[in-house]
């Protein structure tokens, strides 16, 4: 009927042979691509000769404990003429006199040394040390570190595979200040929210991700709207880049860094550069890894008997109950009693989990090249289940880039990026599912393909939800009726070309591409609502099936000239640029939704031949453009004084005639204040910047053609409907949603940042700390409006204001105890953000969550309490004071005693105030009040890396704080009949047990105790054991017999253990699993 | 070499300079219509009459979940229905200007009457070229924007009594804070638009059209606003003029059996005046996305079926929240009265027991379980008339004998609609030599009552208007409520406006009470 998914007691050893076969193929598919690749390299090494006289030189590479290095290149500079150490570290080359040899391996400092008379050269290499020397990416270029005067912050490979997640953005997790990333959950797809120095504005808050310098723009993901985010699905697009390709992610901060990306940089830039080859011999590395993924985590639930009493309980309690239909299954005079039925929690917990749910990535590459041409390709293929019943992720990439040299002026490039993912998802339940009614099985011999349907007759009346109010969907079968697949593949590419007709003059042409598609096919069969409790039945439309497919096609040119030069010690560096961005999103769905012949998932397919009537099908489709031009000027004089100037003007399609133009001016500067000859006393200072900048950006995300009014063809209307059942036609119709604003522009944010950069203790610790103030202004807000306008959608104007500020810190400390060498990094951000203005002054609330003037961002917004009444004098005295709507009835000890803070607005407050602050002797929705914070006022995360001899060590902590969160587990007036209970509940209050939290159980809670309040608010603070690995480097020896350079095993771990106040199973999200792995590298 | 290096360097800058200057990127329309390119022909016309309708579908929408229907606010407040879930309809205790399902229903009521405002603006704009093929569209459309804009008034003076009028399309922020309406101008303007919707709107619609509104709509939904009207204000010649509405009304007629009005099968039937038209939409019924905020963008899914799951409980999980019929309404009908069986299950099965519209149904695809059903909620149809042109003789001080006269053409309608097609013996007429106004009065709220339960509105809004014109107190009246926190006051025959609304409008006051 549908394909097996092979995911029940399978044993993941037997899963991990099953992968390695494919592993296997893979590296023969990859070995003849690196045959191809090595001749076509080796055809171009007769391009340069050495001519003059030549001697053989040797010698031998050690590093500085003594050992020898193997597979270290050693090349004749300037030439491709090189050779590479053996297992003993010893090289042999013919070279002259006048040549320098260049000694190169990654990780290590790189030596040039002069051949001179000698032949023999013997050459200890050092390894990196962090700091001054590291390259990093800034957009439209990279820079030494040291040469930094904005704020930035990045990693490199190294960092990014050993957090071994298939999506990139977790390897940032913890590692930079300013830089906050939540953990998503246990369902590969899911998408972590990154927000980076706070929340700067009331609607889209991600960060522009640029891949290789393209922008990558997603489909909806700007939209709120609820049918815009079912069509671009829930698919995180990032896990489309394997983590293994990447060679660094850089985070640009501040506006001084982010203002080159002009109307899109306001929310924090993340560059993400891949890997790319380097002159040398072909170098070939294969990783792989396997983990298996659990959550041990459980709810502590009361037994069937409590369950029964704590609900008769409740009944009792509220005389105004009458019993439903379901009152059978809790009388113990009924046939229908469950009160002697088997618990089946544990059915259902063990087919909610996946337990040791498989993750694991295989990846090889190949790079290498010589003086005029370098490459790198690979493959990799990855998959993840989910630890929870049940999705299930492939991805397979491959890449390849190379970069010619063809003239002395003249370079050439391209990098093609190609990525299929299959993503597998159907209903689960989750932890939570202990909390449904405890005796519903979830098997039955002699139900349908042996499952039991949630389905009931009771009483001579059909049920669906036929034990009780809280009966579950049996998602276990619901599988087998029905399959969601999605499809998603990416072709992401480059191809530039580069003049440079004089010294430190290039120009540069750039188009990019990136194409991706993201299908989504949904089979159906009609006895899924067997299983369906809102349904019981099956469903009368037949068997379904429904495709999606969305195109998302982004085209961006770009056109830039660099000029750099030194006059003395005076060093420019201008870059000019335009660019042009079209985007496409493209929307098609078709689908057979009424009596289909389908009859199983490998049959879908929808027949011309089948009636119109039964099918539906849409293609929509939106575009955007961006052009902008944007300049940049960096000068510093003797490294000492930097000054860097960018201007950026932008034009977007989003906004109307006249308002598609802005520019976005950044200044930074920067004083390397070590370098006075005032400071050149103090010792343990090694290097010291302080830095400054100043900057605006903006945020065009909004609703496209929100200036416009539009018509929507969406309304439909039937008429003609005579004597005939359901009989009439649909026609179509239209209707004018929009009250269009016609001056809305793009939000700004002006960024303050002044920091200062330190280099200490013999170049053993690094320090920075900064202070920073985004401020955001013309918040595109959707504003509302009065009703009477009759607009369907609300307007966008340029109104609210928002500020973020706060400190952030990054400390390293590296050193060595004997053989150990161990290394601290620490960081620390902090956020205040604050909402200064809104439209009209309105408040908005959202459930409990509010965005008001004067309050941090979507804070926590509910009642006050004064405890639990425990005598009918104090609820006397209480009601004599205050009333509280239909509440008051059965108002009783053990009810919570809420607050009376505020009232509704008076004639005598201020004309447009929203409520008086002052008591008014009712209870209402004018006594909600702040409660807490949902933005966390401080993260911070911990890395610990250590070596000794071949061994390696790494550990990552990060955590929140100063944040909460709201939780009702346990703290509830329960009202028995539904979900099962916490074993909490047996504290709640009763005449005997008066001391305590947890209000009366009441049926329907008629005195309101469950309305949110402070009753509910929780430190949501945490620190958790993100991740750690701990690696052997295998002695040279043994790696060289094996015909290898190198050779890397490691287990690692992640989620390890999660420390917070919050009581529930994670602070987080309660599915996030831990995770076990073993891998590894090997380089040939 | 040089050449060649000046050469290919020119053509790569000018290669890359083309695109950089083209402004085309950014200059972008929207794939579809703007308001500029469309009402220009009769397709686009009839696309918008249509999208007026539409919105009628809003407030018979189950919007995914109990609280998000506005059916409560019709069904609840009278003494027909009851439940035991904690509705502010039905106790009255817990209305206030928060109220999600009163929002819902003045958000729709305005995007219909904004719709109705665009399609009279754009006429008018439009009207001399955009129907060149089909000229008498031209009025029939100008009288249906006008039919459909005048009964939204009127359900507005139902439900909150002085909710704002809206004369015409606001375009501007500061055209968008309109005063309360006073006393009956909300029925007064709906009055004056149906003057003018009778004399534009055609006699019938062909077939392909049938539901849509016709002269006798409009002569109907004027007859009965100004019934209402007069029986509020006392005005005797509201009355005459009802009756001369009601008296104009041509080719229309109780049908046969009292069922018919509840059979899907005889939708538009010749009792029929106004309905919303329900239906089942191809391709999938949805009734949950869209959510509860009124967004027509899943207008393709679901919003043309009627909602009828608060009689069936269904969704099951609504659990105790759907609507039952009182003790007090089961008491009202005689014995063996045949309206009963297609009505109300016997007393016997519980509190589930109204299956008007859910006995004689169609349900949209797949949506049984969800309540919703494709038949169409009947508005306005000919016996309600009949009874509030009795109720205009009355009290007009007509012939107290021509006011029995059609009550009793009612009675009689009701006995001959037995399942099994013979006469029943009950209710049999009322006493023709009645002279006591006052009896025949209670004669013509009664037989409302039987005749009309559980349609919107009816129950709820005639003891409305008969307790602000101090005929009855409701203080006092047995609401039959099932919720033991039932305390009625004076001012809740309005209902209160969105406290949003309010708030944010200086010229606007809440009403009294809240």
């Amino acid at each position: 009927m549908k394909k097996c998914k092979n995911r029940y007691g399978t044993n993941p050893f037997l899963q991990f042979f099953k992968k390695l076969k494919i592993t296997v193929f893979l590296l023969f598919l990859s070995g003849s691509c690196l045959l191809a690749l090595s001749s076509y390299a080796n055809a171009n090494e007769g391009i340069s000769a050495s001519t003059a006289q030549q001697n053989q030189i040797s010698g031998k590479v050690t590093n500085t404990t003594g050992e020898p290095m193997p597979g270290v290149s050693v090349i004749i500079k300037g030439t491709t003429t090189g050779t590479v150490t053996d297992v003993n570290g010893n090289y042999t080359l013919p070279a002259s006199s006048s040549d320098i040899l260049v000694f190169s391996f990654i990780g290590m400092k790189s030596q040039e040394i002069p051949v001179g008379n000698r032949s023999s050269i013997n050459i200890l290499l050092e390894e990196l040390t962090i700091g001054v020397e590291e390259v990093v990416v800034i957009g439209y270029g990279t820079r030494e570190k040291k040469d930094l005067t904005g704020a930035v912050s990045q990693i490199t490979s190294e960092d990014i595979t050993k957090m071994n997640t298939l999506s990139p953005q977790m390897s940032m997790q913890g590692r930079m200040a300013g830089v906050y990333v939540s953990n998503p959950g246990s369902d590969p797809m899911g998408r972590p929210s990154i927000r980076i120095r706070g929340v700067g504005t009331l609607g889209y808050n991600d960060p522009l991700y640029v891949i290789d310098g393209i922008p990558v723009t997603e489909g909806g993901s700007t939209s709120s709207a609820s049918r815009v985010q079912d069509l671009r699905g829930s698919v995180n697009v990032l896990n489309l880049i394997n983590p293994n390709d990447i060679e660094s992610i850089s985070v640009l901060k501040d506006a001084s860094a982010t203002a080159i990306y002009g109307v899109r940089a306001s929310n924090g830039v993340i560059l993400i550069t891949t890997k790319r080859g380097s002159e040398g011999k072909a170098r070939i590395s294969v990783t792989g890894n396997y983990g298996v993924q659990n959550n041990f985590k459980r709810y502590d639930m009361v037994s069937i008997q409590e369950y029964i009493e704590m609900s008769e309980e409740a009944k009792n309690n509220n005389p105004a109950y009458n019993p439903e239909w379901h009152y059978v299954f809790f009388d113990p005079s009924s046939p229908y009693y469950m009160g002697n039925s088997r618990d089946y929690t544990n059915d259902w917990l063990k087919a909610a989990l996946n337990e040791n749910a498989p993750v694991q990535d295989y990846n090889v590459s190949i790079s290498g090249g010589n003086q005029t041409s370098t490459y790198a390709a690979g493959a990799g293929y990855a998959n993840q289940q989910n630890a929870f019943h049940y999705s299930e992720y492939d991805r397979y990439s491959l890449f390849f880039n190379s970069d010619h040299k063809l003239t002395s002026w003249l370079k050439v490039g391209e990098s093609y990026r190609f990525i299929y993912t299959k993503y597998d998802q159907e209903g689960g339940a989750g932890l939570t599912t202990a909390m449904s009614v405890p005796w519903q099985p979830i098997y039955d011999e002699n139900g349908p393909k042996g499952f039991a349907t949630p389905g009931r007759t009771i009483n001579n009346t059909f049920r669906g939800y036929g034990y009780g109010s809280s009966t579950r969907n049996n998602f276990l079968a619901q599988n087998e009726y029905t399959q969601h697949a999605r499809d998603l593949i990416r072709n992401l590419g480059t191809v530039y070309a580069e003049i440079s007709p004089l010294e430190g003059l290039r120009f540069r042409g750039t188009v990019s591409f990136d194409y991706y598609t993201n299908t989504r096919d949904t089979y159906q069969e009609q006895d899924f609502g067997l299983f369906e409790v809102a349904r019981g039945t099956p469903y009368t439309s037949g068997n379904t099936y429904t495709r999606r497919l969305n195109d998302n096609i982004n085209i961006v040119k770009e056109f830039l000239i660099g000029y750099n030069n030194s006059f003395g010690s005076h060093n420019f560096d201008l870059i000019l640029n335009a660019m042009d961005q079209k985007y496409q999103w493209n929307n098609v769905q078709m689908g057979i939704g009424v009596d289909s012949p389908i009859t199983s998932w490998d049959q879908r397919m929808i027949d011309e031949g089948w009636p119109n009537e039964n099918k539906g099908l849409f293609y929509e489709r939106s575009q955007s453009g961006l052009q902008g031009y944007m300049g940049r000027l960096s000068y510093n004089f003797d490294s000492r004084y930097y000054l860097d100037a960018t201007v950026r003007r932008d034009g977007s399609s989003k906004f109307g005639p006249g308002y598609k133009w802005g520019t976005f001016p950044s200044f930074a500067a920067a004083w390397r204040i070590s370098s006075e000859s005032f400071m050149q006393d103090i010792t343990w200072l090694d290097d010291l910047k302080i830095r400054a900048g100043w900057g605006k950006t903006g945020n065009q995300e909004t609703r496209d053609y929100a200036f416009l009014s539009l018509v929507n063809m969406n309304p439909k209307a039937a008429f003609g409907s005579i004597d005939a059942a359901g009989g009439g036609t649909i026609y179509p119709a239209s209707a004018l949603g929009d009250f269009p604003i016609e001056d809305m522009s793009w939000e700004t944010v002006t960024t303050k940042n002044i920091g200062f950069d330190a280099i200490l203790l013999d170049n053993k610790m690094t320090f920075t700390a900064e202070y920073y103030d985004r401020h955001t202004d013309g918040i595109l807000q959707t504003i509302r409006i009065p009703a009477v306008i009759g607009a369907l959608n609300q307007p966008v104007v340029n109104l609210a204001e928002v500020t973020n500020r706060g400190f952030e810190f990054q400390a390293t400390y590296s050193n060595k105890i004997g053989k150990l060498g161990y290394q601290a990094a620490a960081n620390l951000t902090t956020v205040r953000n604050r909402v200064l203005t809104l439209y009209e002054g309105q408040p908005t609330t959202s459930g409990n969550t509010r965005i008001e003037q004067g309050y941090s961002m979507n804070y926590i917004y509910g009642y006050k309490t004064a405890g639990i009444f425990q005598t009918p004098d104090e609820v006397t005295e209480y009601q004599s004071k205050v009333t509280d709507g239909s509440y008051d009835a059965q108002k009783a000890p053990g009810d919570v005693k809420f607050v009376d803070l505020y009232g509704a607005p008076k004639d005598t407050d201020p004309e447009g105030a929203y409520k008086s602050y002052e008591p008014d002797g009712k209870i209402d929705v004018n006594d909600q009040t702040y409660l807490g914070k949902t933005i966390p006022g401080y993260f911070y995360g911990i890395n610990l890396n250590f070596d000794y001899n071949n061994w390696d060590a790494s550990l990552n902590f990060n955590g929140i704080g100063d944040v909460q969160k709201i939780n009702t587990n346990g703290k509830q007036t329960i009202s028995g009949f539904g979900q099962n209970f916490l074993t909490d509940y047996r504290d709640r209050w009763t005449p005997t047990n008066k001391s305590t939290s947890i209000p009366r159980a009441m049926q329907g809670d008629p005195s309101g105790n469950n309305r949110i309040s402070d009753r509910h608010v929780e430190n949501a603070g945490f620190l958790r054991f993100q991740n750690f690995q701990i690696g052997y480097n295998f002695k040279s020896s043994f790696v060289s017999r094996l015909g290898m350079n190198s050779l890397r095993c490691y287990v690692s771990g992640s989620n390890l253990f999660v420390i917070s106040p919050y009581n529930d199973l994670d602070p987080e999200d309660i599915s996030t699993p831990i995770t076990f792995s073993v891998g590894v590298n090997l380089n040939f | 070499m040089k050449k060649i290096k000046l050469s290919f360097g020119l053509l790569f800058i000018f290669m890359f300079a083309q695109f950089a200057c083209n402004e085309e990127t950014i200059e972008l329309l929207p794939i579809g219509n703007t308001e500029g390119t469309y009402f220009q022909d009769e397709k686009h016309m009839e696309e918008a009459i249509m999208g007026v309708y539409q919105k009628l579908a809003f407030f018979y929408a189950f919007r995914g979940g109990q609280n998000n229907n506005c059916a409560p606010i019709w069904h609840l407040p009278g003494d027909d229905l009851t439940t035991l879930a904690n509705f502010a309809f039905e106790d009255f205790v817990g209305l206030n200007g928060s109220s999600g399902q009163l929002s819902l229903f003045y958000n729709f009521s305005y995007q219909l009457i904004a719709r109705a405002n665009i399609m009279l603006q754009k006429i008018k704009e439009n009207g001399d070229f955009a129907y060149e093929k089909q000229p008498e569209l031209k009025d029939y459309h100008k009288g249906e924007a006008l039919f459909l804009k005048a009964y939204t008034y009127f359900m507005l003076w139902n439900v909150f009594g002085t909710a704002p009028l809206v004369p015409e399309r606001i375009t501007k922020i500061d055209d968008a804070y309109p005063p309360n309406s006073e006393g009956t101008q909300l029925l007064d303007e709906a009055i004056n638009h149906l003057e003018e919707a009778k004399s534009l709107l055609p006699d019938s619609w062909s077939a392909a059209y049938k539901g849509r509104v016709t002269k006798n709509s409009a002569r109907g939904l004027r007859g009965k606003c100004l019934v209402f009207r007069g029986s509020v204000n006392n005005t005797a010649a509201d009355f005459t003029e009802a009756i001369t509405e009601f008296n104009a009304i041509t080719g229309v007629s109780l049908a046969t059996n009292y069922n018919q009005n509840f059979d899907v099968k005889f939708e538009n039937n010749v009792e029929s005046l106004f309905e919303y038209q329900a239906n089942s939409s191809p391709g999938n019924v949805n009734p949950y996305v869209g959510g509860a905020g009124g967004n027509d963008a899943f207008s393709v899914i679901g919003e043309i079926g009627h909602y009828i799951g608060m009689f069936t409980q269904s969704p099951s999980w609504i659990g105790n929240s759907h609507f039952t019929a009182t003790p007090s309404l089961r008491g009202a009908y005689e014995d063996g009265d045949p309206r009963v069986s297609y009505i109300l299950k016997p007393e016997s099965e519980g509190l589930i027991n109204v299956i008007k519209y859910a006995k004689s149904t169609a349900w949209a695809t797949n949506g049984q379980s969800n309540g919703i059903s494709t038949n169409n909620p009947r508005i306005l149809r000919y016996a309600d008339v009949l009874l509030l042109k009795a109720e205009a003789i009355v009290r007009s001080g007509g012939s107290l004998n021509d006011a029995i006269e059609l009550i009793n053409e009612v009675r009689e309608r009701a006995r001959n609609s037995t399942e099994t097609g013979g006469p029943a013996a009950v209710p049999a007429d009322r006493n023709v030599a009645e002279t006591n106004t006052a009896t025949v009065l209670e004669w013509i709220f009664e037989e409302r009552r039987l005749e009309l339960a559980f349609e919107e509105g009816h129950r709820w809004w005639d003891l409305r208007r008969r307790h602000i014109a101090g005929e009855i107190d409701l203080k006092n009246w047995n609401f039959d409520s099932r919720l033991i926190t039932f305390n009625f006051k004076d001012y809740n025959v309005n209902f209160p406006l969105p406290d949003n609304e309010v708030v944010e409008n200086p010229n606007m006051d809440q009403n009294e009470g809240y």
